[in-house]
């Protein structure tokens, strides 16, 4: 065991025992109960899972624009799917359907939470690892079983589901409603695996954020990326179980003959259906309990991201601190009262609908507030453009596009005429989607020195996010307009809705398309950036490239394998300290006591 | 969120944990204690006391997500039963006061057994894991008595929405339970091994308190069948 | 760096509120009072969140524009302003419950409440419409003004009883089935929403309204259309793999082109 230095900004800490790393490949980096090595493999699946969600949504545009021409390639590829090269209207919803559940749940609520929570809330905390490591091994494998399930479904007979990420039953629920095979089984069973892995996930979380900080590092001092994960998982573990038993019951629906979800007296192509007496809103229910949340779980932990990055290149602490935690906790709380949102049309109850209407629009507050305090975080500071920076402030302005439109969404009345048209496509799209995966580029960027002692290129960080930043307004701005004409979602072409014919919705479709195109081409110069800056990126063993203050910045870059060589720094201070009046550095590390910050005078800080 | 500040963990006697134990060394790691002197932000105790506060909160936090499982279960069978007229009601097979009995005897002895830990009595914590491991798998086989029970009367899983939620909030909290006893023999399976085990007590309070919990779970199930029909 | 990423918020915010002042893309002409209210609430909501839209991004340009340029003063070293936190989250509010707040009668009239000057339900058009994959089936009560009872077995696509009316009861007998609505203009229609199969959503964008179809459950729209035309039924809830092409056609016409109508296709029955 090689002695490892402690950091000089460390001013004070405690001795802890170190265990030893494990030797053989195996245990290191396969099964491996180091948080670091799970984050990056977390962080690896939701590479992978994103291209091919990619994928997937180019086929979508692809067969958007071109409904019955001929592809080359693909009739290969799928002879099912796209005789001839042909995307069949099933295919198309197979498409759609799958990039839907891959996207929400293997990209955007395990990469930030599973991948950079899990690499960064320990380090942060001051912690060695996760409260249980091997619980923590077991839910990334438990994800990645959820991942090959799904992927499994492509290869099945009847091929991969076609009703949605949603799932809406009678279609989900009926197999004689669909073409589906043992697909829609599947991805109930990928679903099921995938909530199990999240709440131990979660349990894990909790309990690292309750239980494991450093010694002065109170939750006031926490930095906002570790509220915002501990937030998320909390979330994750009230909303993950509902979706698991309403997975379970949906399953039994479909094998079991039990009637939860399916009404009596169903006819499906002149076929009577054996069953009586379920409810399909109490689906939506269940499934929007868990599906509002998740929302949130996916944008929490990018809000947190950017509010620190935001901080960390302005030079200036966070524009209230206080006031960013409560409104973190609001979206957390309020999160779980506001799911009859999705489902003002769904003939459910139109006082209930009226409540969530009221509800709704109060989520709205906490999520200005956030916005207000990031422009004036920036206000008066001396900006670093970065690219993690330029990333997260592109976070800014998308949260405040995709938020607005939500405004619109969350009056029942107003959106008794937008429900299920692009323009709530272009609102999740914005909100949950874009703006989430630009937290994930942010902190991709910014921690990217830490994890492997590299860094990733800022030239081609730069160009990737000028033409990502430009191209995906390029891609969800028109679906506005798709939206007002209305143009139904969902729809696998538009030859049989005449309006859309004569209103330019054929051409809003095809810049749309071309844009995604580009836009699709540009994420593999991030990819190329990404594996590079891994083998033969530009050696970074600096402890504080950025001059950032939280504890990952005062070990070495990568973390030795217990992260502190048994020496835990104490903490003295919150966790944006920067530009202090008398210090001798524009920033204070939180493991710097006051004599370090302001020498031998006496300080001014608080 | 509760956080246990029970009073059990300080009466935990320093002789059983080694704090200068040689941790726990193979390829896979093995779950290490980190020493007494080891303080945290959050004011709490320290060493060994620690990591048993840390399974308890542990415990007590997989407790919400899996109250939530059975929560949206229940809700699903009041919405359920309140929808429509094809729910029919059916007498509960009697065999369930037995396997509540038992249960609840079970919470006796795992009790019994974080006493003979604390008093540094191995073997007898053993035994008492055991019987209470026993009465764990006497609880599921009279479950399964119960279901041959309906199934004999002719009332399956998919029969009627009544049938289907009995079936279902039997077998979830049965799994629930398989877990419980999976953890009462790790727990026996470590206490034979000569190797010293720093984090035992930790182990056994939080087992005992995630038995108790599956036992409470169990009596609200009974209720919530006996009750709402 | 700070100039040019201005630059580009202030373009993509000015490109993307264009269409919305000019209405390039815009939603069709509302034919009902109602439609023209949420007409309202939507102008006023496009003007309020227009306006805040153009104000945040632009505050976000302007100060990457003004604190991104290199400078010898530090950055400032405020932590925070209760008095703004407090003013912001005031704002939001208001604005935003206010908005719900004041949707509520118009969201009473399209649901739970009898709209405005309809007429009693007795005098009603009442057309029921069940959705099925792929097609809208549209049922007229015909002469005796009342629906036949219906039966699960006599469904039979083929021989156009796609819901199954029991042409032997009374009632029944008269009952019209036609795949596209026709209604008088001006005329009080409630329209009773079923399902044979899936869900599927009745959508009329001229309308302003939709809801759902669910298979065990009835829905009610009511609507008084004031301008005739053709207006085109999309479903919008995904319903399959015909989804796309779920389209039928509300026809708004004169009260005497309707009566000639309803009297030809009555003479289709049998």
């Amino acid at each position: 065991m090689t002695e490892v230095q402690v950091s000089p900004e460390v001013a004070g800490y405690t001795e802890v025992h170190r265990h030893p790393e494990p030797k053989s490949f195996i245990w290191k980096y396969i099964f491996s109960v180091d948080h670091k090595v799970i984050g990056i493999q977390y962080l690896l699946l939701a590479v992978v899972a994103v291209f091919v969600g990619m994928a997937l949504s180019l086929l979508v545009r692809l067969r958007l624009i071109w409904p019955n021409e001929s592809l080359p390639l693909l009739g290969d590829l799928f002879p099912v799917g796209a005789p001839g090269g042909v995307m069949t209207p099933e295919f198309y919803l197979a498409m759609l359907t799958m990039h839907g559940t891959v996207m929400v749940f293997m990209v955007l609520t395990t990469a930030p939470q599973g991948g950079f929570g899990n690499y960064f809330l320990p380090i942060q905390i001051g912690a060695a690892d996760m409260a249980f490591p091997r619980l923590n091994m077991l839910s990334f494998w438990a994800t990645f079983v959820s991942f090959m399930l799904l992927m499994a479904a492509f290869f099945v007979e009847g091929g991969a589901p076609m009703s949605g990420w949603t799932g809406y039953p009678p279609l989900s629920a009926v197999p004689e409603a669909t073409v589906q095979g043992i697909g829609q089984d599947l991805w109930i069973a990928s679903i099921a695996v995938f909530c199990i892995a999240s709440l131990l996930a979660a349990l894990n979380f909790i309990v690292t954020t309750l239980d494991l900080r450093a010694k002065g590092l109170t939750m006031m001092r926490l930095p906002l990326t570790c509220w915002t994960w501990f937030v998320t998982a909390i979330l994750a573990l009230l909303a993950f179980g509902v979706l698991l038993a309403a997975g379970v019951l949906l399953l039994m629906d479909r094998n079991a003959g039990t009637s939860f979800f399916v009404p009596g007296g169903l006819v499906v192509s002149d076929r009577q259906i054996d069953h009586s007496g379920g409810s399909p809103i109490l689906w939506q229910h269940l499934f929007w309990f868990f599906g509002h949340p998740e929302v949130y779980i996916a944008i929490l932990p990018g809000m947190g991201v950017t509010s620190h990055i935001l901080s960390t290149f302005a030079r200036k602490t966070v524009f209230g601190y206080k006031a960013m935690v409560y409104a973190v906790l609001a979206i957390g709380l309020l999160g779980f009262v506001v799911w009859g949102h999705h489902m003002f049309v769904s003939g459910m109850s139109p006082y209930s609908a009226f409540v969530f209407a009221i509800l709704t629009m109060c989520i709205g507050v906490p999520s200005a507030i956030k916005t207000f305090n990031w422009i004036g975080t920036l206000w008066g500071g001396k900006i670093r453009f970065t690219s993690p920076m330029l990333y997260s402030i592109g976070f800014v302005s998308l949260f405040v596009t995709g938020g607005l439109s939500g405004i619109f969404l969350g009056q029942p009345t107003v959106d008794l005429y937008f429900h299920d048209t692009y323009f709530v496509v272009a609102h999740f799209h914005l909100i949950m989607g874009v703006a989430a995966i630009f937290g994930m580029f942010a902190g991709m960027t910014f921690w990217f020195p830490k994890m492997f002692g590299r860094m990733m290129d800022e030239g081609l960080s730069k160009i990737h996010f000028w033409t990502t930043f430009v191209g995906v307004y390029a891609i969800f701005g028109p679906m506005h307009y798709l939206g007002m004409l209305p143009h139904p979602r969902r729809y696998a072409e538009m030859s049989d809705v005449d309006y859309l014919l004569t209103t330019g919705a054929e051409g809003l479709q095809q810049f749309i398309t071309v844009a995604a195109v580009l836009t699709i081409l540009v994420q593999f110069l991030f990819l190329y950036n990404f594996v590079r800056g891994i083998f033969a990126g530009k050696e970074c063993r600096e402890e504080n490239p950025w001059e950032a203050t939280t504890l990952e910045w005062a070990v070495p870059s990568p973390p030795p394998h217990d992260n502190f060589a048994g020496k835990v720094p104490h903490v003295y201070r919150g966790a944006y300290d920067f530009s202090l009046q008398g210090a001798k550095r524009d920033f204070a590390m939180q493991c710097n006591d006051d004599k370090a910050v302001y020498g031998d005078q006496p300080g001014s800080g608080d | 969120m509760a956080t246990s500040q029970g009073a059990a963990t300080s009466t935990v006697p320093a002789t059983l944990t080694p704090a200068d134990a040689p941790p726990g060394i193979e390829g896979g790691g093995d779950f290490v204690t980190l020493p007494p002197v080891r303080e945290g932000g959050w004011e709490g105790p320290s060493g060994e006391d620690r990591i048993v506060q840390r399974y308890k909160l542990g415990v007590w936090v997989g407790m919400g997500g899996i109250l939530m499982f059975f929560a949206a279960l229940t809700s699903a069978m009041i919405v359920r039963q309140g929808l429509s007229g094809d729910w029919l009601p059916f007498s509960l097979p009697p065999v369930l006061y037995v396997s509540t009995a038992v249960l609840v005897l079970s919470s006796f002895t795992i009790e019994r057994a974080r006493k003979e830990l604390l008093q540094s009595n191995p073997d007898a914590l053993r035994r008492w894991v055991n019987v209470s491991a026993c009465l764990g798998l006497a609880f599921l086989a009279c479950q399964l008595l119960g279901w041959q029970a309906l199934s004999g009367r002719g009332i399956y899983l998919a029969s009627n929405p009544a049938s289907s939620f009995y079936y279902l909030l039997t077998a979830g909290h049965g799994a629930h339970l398989l877990g419980g006893i999976a953890a009462l023999g790790y727990i026996w399976a470590r206490v034979r091994g000569s190797r010293p085990w720093p984090t035992r007590v930790a182990a056994v309070e939080a087992t005992a308190l995630y038995w108790h919990f599956l036992d409470v779970l169990w009596i609200y199930i009974l209720g919530l069948l006996l009750f709402w029909r | 760096m700070g100039v040019l990423l201005a630059i580009v918020v202030w373009g993509i915010t000015l490109a993307l509120s264009i269409p919305f002042v000019t209405q390039t893309w815009w939603m069709p002409e509302a034919i009902t009072e109602l439609g023209r209210e949420i007409d309202g609430a939507f102008n006023f909501t496009l003007l309020g969140t227009g306006v805040i839209f153009l104000l945040a991004q632009g505050a976000l340009g302007y100060t990457v524009w003004k604190y991104g340029r290199h400078s010898d003063q530090p950055a400032s070293s405020s932590h925070g302003n209760n008095f703004l936190e407090f003013l912001w989250t005031c704002g939001a509010t208001l604005l935003f419950v206010g908005l719900a707040v004041f949707g509520y009668s118009m969201w009473a009239e399209t649901r739970f409440i009898e709209q405005k000057s309809m007429a009693p339900s007795e005098d009603r058009l009442i057309i029921e419409v069940t959705g099925q994959q792929f097609v809208w089936n549209m049922r007229y009560p015909g002469n005796d003004n009342q629906f036949g009872p219906t039966d699960i077995n006599l469904i039979d696509d083929a021989a156009s009883n796609p819901v199954g009316v029991d042409r032997s009861q009374p009632g029944g007998a008269d009952d019209i089935m036609v795949s596209e609505m026709r209604v008088p203009v001006n005329a009080d229609v409630e329209v009773v929403l079923k399902s044979k199969d899936v869900l599927h959503n009745f959508f009329v964008p001229e309308l302003r309204i939709k809801l759902d179809t669910v298979p065990g459950l009835v829905g009610k729209l009511q609507f008084r259309a004031d301008r005739e035309g053709r207006y085109e039924i999309v479903c919008s809830e995904l319903c399959g793999l015909g989804h796309y092409k779920m389209v039928s056609f509300l026809h708004v016409v004169s009260q005497e082109e309707y009566d000639a109508w309803i009297k030809e296709q009555a003479e289709f029955v049998f």
